[in-house]
């Protein structure tokens, strides 16, 4: 069971880092808060 | 929100060795995740209870890939923003379900939802996209690219509004998936023009600040 863990969670990481690169290229995230955006996602 | 999210991002990095940077592009799309999936699920089991989930779905929708080019404004913590997105959206699903039972809602509709849209277009041509002191947009060709998104999506949601309106004629159903639309784009650009007066206050206070 432990040796699927690591491979998970490298899935959900890279699923979170194409989220966050997308919302990088639009105005905004899709609701009412703005949290700081991570540098290298800056312009 | 914003403390379970960085705690998860904590649970998922930590045991992959990423550092500080590759840990904040992870929380940062992990707090996208988790509002989307929240904000949905509220709002699903509300248009359950009162009997509006479809026009519930088409605000929360609309509202979102609209918002993705156009910016807005925006609450100060997260949960307040899960307070009005889940406020707002419920409340137009509502509007939206309801309106049909008007007497002559048709010809109502008619009347409102083009003026409304119409008002909303200019709205967005003239101010989008508004960004915010967390997430500044510099590139002149980021906002060019935003600013026709934003109209292409107008025109896409101009073109399912007239589309849903001919079937009203038949089944009123589709009237309420039509006001729920154009409610949606009319609060939409609302908060554009809450975000650009905000903006202006903060850059006066700003130049106020560097003066003295």
């Amino acid at each position: 069971m432990k040796k699927y863990v690591r491979p998970v969670l490298a899935v959900v990481a890279m699923v979170c880092s194409f989220v966050a690169a997308t919302m990088a290229s639009s105005a905004c995230l899709l609701f009412y808060y703005q949290p700081e955006e991570p540098k290298s996602l800056q312009d | 929100m914003e403390k379970l999210v960085e705690k998860l991002a904590d649970a998922i990095t930590a045991p992959l060795g990423y550092d500080s940077e590759q840990r904040a592009v992870v929380q940062y799309g992990l707090f996208a995740v988790v509002q989307i999936l929240v904000v949905a699920a509220i709002i699903s089991v509300f248009g359950i209870v009162a009997g509006c989930i479809w026009e519930c779905w088409f605000s929360y929708l609309s509202v979102a890939i609209l918002r993705k080019s156009t910016g807005g404004a925006h609450a100060n913590t997260s949960n307040e923003c899960l307070v009005i997105s889940v406020l707002v959206i419920s409340l137009i699903g509502l509007i939206s379900r309801y309106f049909r039972l008007l007497p002559h809602a048709l010809l109502i509709g008619l009347v409102i939802c083009p003026v409304l849209f119409l008002v909303s277009c200019l709205i967005v041509y003239k101010k989008a996209p508004v960004d915010s002191e967390k997430k500044p947009i510099k590139s002149a060709e980021k906002i060019r690219r935003l600013r026709l998104i934003s109209l292409v999506t107008l025109i896409i949601y101009a073109l399912l509004a007239f589309l849903l309106f001919a079937v009203s004629f038949n089944n009123l159903i589709y009237l309420s998936l039509a006001v729920s639309l154009n409610l949606s784009v009319f609060w939409q650009s609302l908060t554009l023009l809450m975000a650009v007066k905000n903006k202006t206050v903060v850059d006066k206070n700003l130049k106020k600040g560097e003066q003295t």
